[in-house]
Parts: C-alpha cells; sequence; structure tokens
C-alpha cells in the first residue's frame, strides 16, 4: 500500500489536466516516474474499457429510457400517436383516480404482509439447515429452487390450477370434508393466493441468512452456553444482532422486489388484476395504462410516482435502520 | 482489527442495492419512439390473431399468394387475442408496425384517426364485389381504412341433448323474450346437470348493444357518445341478479373461472352448460371441442323490433408506413377476392365478404360452418341498420364490462351501482 501511495500523490497534478502532455521529467531523478504515469493511464483505459460494456448498457438501457419515461410522463403520449407537452396533467390525473388508489392499496397489502412472512419463513429455514443437517447442499438447492422458479410464467399458470375449484388445494381440503371455492377466482381471496406465491420463494433470502449464519462465531454460542443462556435467550441476545445486517438487506431487497411483483399478478387475473380489481398490482395497473388504454403518459408518471414510493420506503429503511441494525464497527 | 458485521456489507453498500433496485422501476413504462418506415420494397410484414388452425390455413394462404407473386416475400407475426392489442401497440408505436395487419372495429377509428392506417381506397384492392354494407363498417369519413373480412352475427348457442336431457323443448326464437330466455335457463338448471346458461356473456358489450337497440337505444351514438339510458341497463343488470338468484347462471367463482379458462374450457364446451351466447363464426370451432351437434337460436326479444346486427368480424388494415403500399394493396386483394384464399378460410373469418366468393363456398361448406351461414342467411332479412363504428377509447369498454359485471356477481354491488360505475369509467374511456 505505502509503495503505491509514494509513486501516485505526485502523478495527481498531471492527471487531472489530460489535455496536457506530462513535463519532460529529469532523467536522473524518479526514474520510474514517466513510465508509471503512462502506466496508470493505460491502466485507466483498460478500466474503462472494462466498464463499457456496463455503462453502455446502463446508459442505454436504463439512464436513456428513464430519461425518456420522465419527459414523456408530462406528456399525452399515446403510444400510437405524438407527444404533446401538458405539464403536470398527468399528476394531477392521480389526484382523482380512484382505480390507482385501489391498485395502492393491493400492493401495499402484498408488500407488507408477503415479506415479513417471507422473511421469517426463509430465516426459520435458515437455521434448520444450519445446524448441520446432512446433505446440505441438497436441502439448499431444493428450498431455493421456488425463487428460481417463483416468477416464471409457468409457476403462475400452475397457481391458477392448484388454487382452483377444482385444484389441489380443495382435493386436499376434500379430504378433511371441507368443501373449497375457487380462491383465485374470488375477490377476497385472490391477493392471499399471490401473498402465498411471494412467500414461498423465501429461497433467495434463505440463502443469504445461511450464509451470514455461517459467519457467526461458535464461540459466542459456546460462551453463552457455559454461562447458561438456553436456545431462545441465544437467538435473541446473539443470532438476532449479529445477523441485523442481513436481515435489513434482505428487508431492502424484497421490498423493493414486491413493490415490482408484476407476471404472477399478471397471469393469475388474466392480465385484468380481477376479479373486482381485487389483485389490481401497481405495476399492473401501469402496464393497463400504457400498453391497453393507449395513455402512455400517464403511465409513465405512473412509474415515476412508483419510483418515489420505492425511494421513500428504503430512504425510510436506511433511516429506521440506525434504530435497530447492529454493524459491530 | 476484524469486523464482526458478518454479512462483511457496509452501509455504502446496501444503499446502492437499494437505489440500482429502485431505479429499475420506471423502465417499465419506458419506450422508444422513433419513427422510420419498415423494409424495402417487395417486403411486407403480416400480423394477425387467432389459434392454430386459423395460423395453419393463412400461412397456405401466404405460400398462395407468394407463388403467385414471387417478387413479394412475407413475414408473418402471430399472437393470440389477448395479446394481439398490446404486441400491435408497442411495434407502432416503435416503429415496426406490420404492414398488413388484423384489425378490429373497436380499434379501427383510434389507429386511424392517429394516421397509422393507410387509405384503401386507391392501393388497387378490388372492391366490387364485396358487400357494400361491410364497406361501410371499415369507412370513416369516406375513407375506406379497413376492410371487413366476412361477417358475424351474435347468436346464443344451445346444446339440444342436453335440452332433451333436462325435459324441455326448444324454444321459439322468432318470438320468445328475454322474460322467456330467463325462465329456460333457469328451468334448465333445474332440470338437469348441466347450468342453464354460463354467464359469461352478459358483460359481453356487444349483446348488450342488441338489448339496447331492441329498446330503440344503442350502446354508442353515431358522435361517438354512449347511445343508451340507465334504466335500460339497470334493467339488463337486474336481469343478470334474477338470473344469479333463481339458480339460471352459475355462483360468481365459476363464472370467473371459466372466463379466464377460455373458449375451449368453456361449460358449454365441455358439456357442463346449455346454452351461451356467442359469434355465429365460433360454432364449428366449440361443436367440435364438445364432440356434439349446437344449435344456434336468435338472442331474446327480437320479435318487436330487432337490435340484431351482422358484424364484420374483423378488418383487414395497413400500415401508414408501409415501405410497399402496393404489395400490400396486393396482399389483402388476394385475401378478399381469389378462391385459393376463401378456399382454405372459409367462414373463419366471418361469411366472406366477397359476395360471389360467398355464394361459391356455401354449398361446400361442412355441416358447422353451414349453420352459421344459413343462421346469417335466415336472420339477415330482419336485421335493422348496424350500428356505427365504434368511438375512439372502445376497445376499453371491455374490461370496463368485465370490471363492473364482476362486483355484481359477487353481490358487492347492486344494478344500480352498477350501471352507474359502468357508465362513469365508459365517458372517461371515449372522453
Amino acid at each position: 500500500m505505502t509503495d503505491n501511495e509514494v509513486a501516485v500523490v505526485p502523478t495527481k497534478a498531471h492527471n487531472s489536466d489530460d489535455a496536457k502532455a506530462p513535463p519532460p521529467e529529469p532523467p536522473t531523478s524518479r526514474a520510474g516516474r514517466g513510465y508509471r504515469s503512462s502506466a496508470r493511464r493505460r491502466e485507466r483505459w483498460a478500466a474503462l474499457s472494462f466498464l463499457a460494456p456496463f455503462l453502455i448498457g446502463l446508459t442505454v438501457v436504463t439512464i436513456g429510457p428513464m430519461v425518456a419515461s420522465l419527459y414523456l410522463s408530462f406528456t399525452d403520449y399515446s403510444l400510437i400517436g405524438d407527444a404533446n407537452w401538458i405539464g403536470l396533467e398527468n399528476y394531477q390525473r392521480m389526484l382523482e383516480d380512484p382505480r390507482l388508489l385501489t391498485s395502492i392499496g393491493v400492493t401495499f397489502r402484498y408488500v407488507f404482509i408477503s415479506v415479513p412472512l417471507q422473511l421469517a419463513m426463509a430465516l426459520g429455514l435458515a437455521m434448520v439447515l444450519d445446524r448441520g443437517v446432512r446433505g446440505l447442499p441438497i436441502y439448499r438447492s431444493i428450498f431455493y429452487l421456488p425463487s428460481l422458479l417463483g416468477g416464471s410464467v409457468a409457476i403462475a399458470i400452475m397457481w391458477r390450477q392448484v388454487f382452483g375449484t377444482e385444484g389441489l388445494v380443495n382435493q386436499v381440503l376434500a379430504i378433511f370434508g371441507v368443501q373449497g371455492q375457487g380462491w383465485i377466482s374470488h375477490p377476497d381471496y385472490a391477493l392471499d393466493t399471490l401473498i402465498i406465491l411471494n412467500v414461498w420463494t423465501f429461497g433467495s433470502p434463505m440463502v443469504i441468512f445461511l450464509a451470514g449464519l455461517r459467519q457467526i462465531p461458535v464461540m459466542y454460542y459456546e460462551a453463552a452456553r457455559v454461562d447458561g443462556a438456553g436456545p431462545i435467550r441465544r437467538f435473541l441476545n446473539i443470532t438476532v444482532p449479529l445477523l441485523t445486517p442481513i436481515i435489513f438487506f434482505n428487508l431492502v431487497l424484497q421490498i423493493i422486489n414486491a413493490f415490482q411483483a408484476f407476471t404472477q399478478a399478471f397471469i393469475v387475473s388474466g392480465g385484468k388484476g380481477g376479479p373486482s380489481d381485487s389483485t389490481l398490482f401497481y405495476t399492473l395497473y401501469l402496464y393497463e395504462r400504457g400498453f391497453t388504454a393507449f395513455d402512455m403518459g400517464y403511465a409513465s408518471a405512473l412509474a415515476w410516482l412508483l419510483l418515489m414510493i420505492i425511494g421513500l420506503f428504503t430512504a425510510l429503511n436506511f433511516f429506521m435502520s440506525k434504530l435497530w441494525v447492529f454493524y459491530g464497527d | 482489527m476484524k469486523s464482526s458485521n458478518p454479512s462483511g456489507l457496509s452501509r455504502r453498500t446496501l444503499a446502492k442495492a437499494g437505489l440500482f433496485g429502485a431505479t429499475a422501476a420506471p423502465l417499465l413504462a419506458a419506450c422508444g419512439n422513433d419513427g422510420g418506415g419498415e423494409g424495402g420494397s417487395g417486403e411486407l410484414t403480416f400480423m394477425w390473431w387467432g389459434s392454430d388452425p386459423r395460423h395453419e390455413y393463412t400461412r397456405q394462404i401466404i405460400e398462395a399468394f407468394t407463388a403467385a407473386n414471387s417478387d413479394v416475400s412475407i413475414e408473418e407475426s402471430v399472437a393470440d387475442w389477448s395479446g394481439y392489442w398490446d404486441a400491435l401497440n408497442v411495434s407502432v408505436s416503435g416503429g415496426n408496425a406490420p404492414d398488413v395487419m388484423q384489425h378490429e372495429e373497436r380499434y379501427l377509428r383510434e389507429y386511424a384517426e392517429r394516421n397509422t392506417l393507410l387509405s384503401l381506397d386507391d392501393i388497387g384492392i378490388d372492391m366490387s364485389n364485396l358487400d357494400p354494407a361491410v364497406l361501410e363498417g371499415g369507412r370513416l369519413d369516406g375513407t375506406t381504412y379497413g376492410i371487413g373480412t366476412g361477417v358475424n352475427a351474435l347468436c346464443l348457442l344451445v346444446n339440444p341433448a342436453l335440452v332433451d336431457a333436462a325435459g324441455l323443448s326448444m324454444p321459439d326464437d322468432t318470438s320468445w323474450t328475454w322474460e322467456d330466455f330467463m325462465t329456460f335457463v333457469s328451468d334448465l338448471s333445474a332440470g338437469g346437470d348441466a347450468i342453464g346458461n354460463s354467464g359469461l356473456s352478459f358483460n359481453n358489450e356487444a349483446l348488450f348493444n342488441v338489448f339496447a337497440r331492441q329498446r330503440g337505444e344503442s350502446l354508442y351514438t353515431p358522435d361517438g357518445a354512449l347511445g343508451f339510458s340507465a334504466e335500460t341497463m339497470n334493467a339488463w343488470w337486474t336481469m343478470v341478479s334474477d338470473l344469479q338468484s333463481s339458480g339460471g347462471i352459475p355462483e360468481a367463482t365459476v363464472i370467473v373461472e371459466a372466463a379466464a379458462a377460455g373458449q375451449d374450457q368453456a361449460p358449454l364446451a365441455t358439456g357442463n352448460g346449455v346454452t351461451e351466447f356467442y359469434w355465429s363464426n365460433q360454432v364449428a370451432a366449440i361443436e367440435e371441442v364438445l364432440g356434439g351437434e349446437l344449435q344456434l337460436l336468435r338472442v331474446p326479444g327480437e320479435s318487436a323490433q330487432s337490435g340484431m346486427y351482422l358484424k364484420p368480424a374483423m378488418f383487414w388494415a395497413v400500415s401508414a408506413e408501409t415501405g410497399d403500399p402496393e404489395a400490400a394493396g396486393k396482399l389483402v386483394d388476394f385475401l378478399l377476392n381469389t378462391e385459393e384464399s376463401i378456399d382454405l378460410m372459409l367462414t373463419d373469418r366471418g361469411l366472406p365478404a366477397n359476395l360471389e366468393q360467398r355464394e361459391r363456398i356455401l354449398p361446400t361448406l361442412d355441416a358447422g360452418d353451414a349453420k352459421g351461414a344459413d343462421f346469417i342467411a335466415a336472420i339477415t332479412p330482419d336485421l335493422a341498420e348496424g350500428p356505427p363504428v365504434p368511438p375512439i377509447g372502445a376497445g376499453q369498454i371491455a374490461d370496463i364490462s368485465l370490471r363492473v359485471y364482476e362486483p355484481l356477481l359477487f353481490g358487492d354491488a347492486d344494478p344500480e351501482q352498477t350501471t352507474e360505475q359502468f357508465m362513469t369509467e365508459a365517458e372517461t374511456a371515449i372522453g
């Protein structure tokens, strides 16, 4: 480290002014300097070229479309016509849009019920697996599988079958003499089936929890046991505090993911958010406005509102994290 | 000293993760808008919706066309109905509109008035043999933007075997009223194992249009406003809730599920329902799935004032941005007017608009298709004039209608509230 610093500091002045060629150096003193400077420049080009695929992707696929959608959110763009500037009209329309409220309600219910359940499930199973089960990699893969599949069209279609009138759930209920109904097709239960689907994809936070649990030094537990702490005490006073950064990480990611849930609701409700708008996720409403109702300007504004909502909750999360996340450093 | 943070993650890393997650959201609605025509001379893209049999014979028609016009090459693009409009909207917006496309009356005005469709009047399409009424259905202010592929009529499909099983006889459809219909389907449910009517069509705005026209009203006025009174729609929804309490239609969840399952899994096709309203060109396909005979009845309530009409099943339209209008015109002409095309298409896209071809194929149709054709021939003398081209925004009416229908079925709204909700939302949509 120190070697580098000595060499780097003097060249900074030149690097900050690329237009000028570095002045010739006296050949006797600091012989390596000119060489190092050009090596640094080469390295920077190397770095840039390695980063280029990412930077190009970021600009073309993320930042460009974002700027475009910000602009479109101030227009009456219909998807197949010209975009005319209408100022804040789209944003004002949101205030009087009952279906927007419905969609926000549905999305919030989904996020704030499914994420805690999913994380609790993930942590619970991670702790079971952490006890050193034989064949751990196999179990880990099995439990991780739903995470890979959960967002897929095939699973959503399967879900429709499983929770249908003639579906698996009702067949199991029938064994116990309970006459089930069509869960997906009833406005009171349709969202619950999607919440269950999201909870079922607990695999990815579970794997992260598992990695976190592995990092907690065993000696803490041994010391606690010697002092007579029971399993609950050890969980609350050792596992949870040391795991809070992981819990926090999973919480932030899963909340963001859940806010953007789309595929499941789209497939399960046939793209309509039904029955009776009971599964009208925010993203689904946004999609409907943009792509089927020729209302892309408004849809763009909706996208920015969603960005703000997610940003707000993420910020809130980080703010709250000061109160409960223990970094140990 | 080593940090005891087991994740090895810092606050900053976490902040970045959060930020990147959040920035993905606006991508959902981001969409480029580059203009620019597609393809050079003689290269056409052709887009249509439908099911596998339609894809197959349409490909054969394309082959016949390119065999006769070796200077034209055609690239196909197919979708099913539900994904078609999203895909078409996106490709039009991206400047990649298909040169020739299948269109529908509820979207025709939207696309035409936004200057995305080419006038079909002078790109060499022979219209001399086409049914004038069909041609009128694709004209806006005197310009032809779409040409109807053929005509359809709404009808009530009835499974006669199940009617027998319930111990009932077929009603006289020239004189029956909506009350007769309600009694009929309720008795069917009571007398047999199958449900009298599967309840999939009361949110179909075309069926409601027939009901409104029978009362001297209509779904839309010619200048694009709603053309019916709240009383008429109240009567409509009241009939639905009465049917539900009399057992004529199934419980709400069953209807929602059947609607999602699609035509082949719907109660009529599976033999679990005795009647349902469909378009006349659908009868052959449903009979095939059912493996039994169906009978076509007129919509009830036609005796005093007729509300039924012949609807252009779908339209052929050409993109305003096509690189080769002449070739596109040739293709549309080929689809509409040649024996090669009609022999393959038969009545799948409605009874052909070309009257000469229609006459020619009628005797050759198989039983299912012939039924639809005979039905149209039988009702045509009694029909009133067709409704005007629907206004911009009409493509949303089906969704709105479904959205108000479901709360009614689940008992969360009464007929008056349902009407009010429908009219408010529909007025916003067609603005």
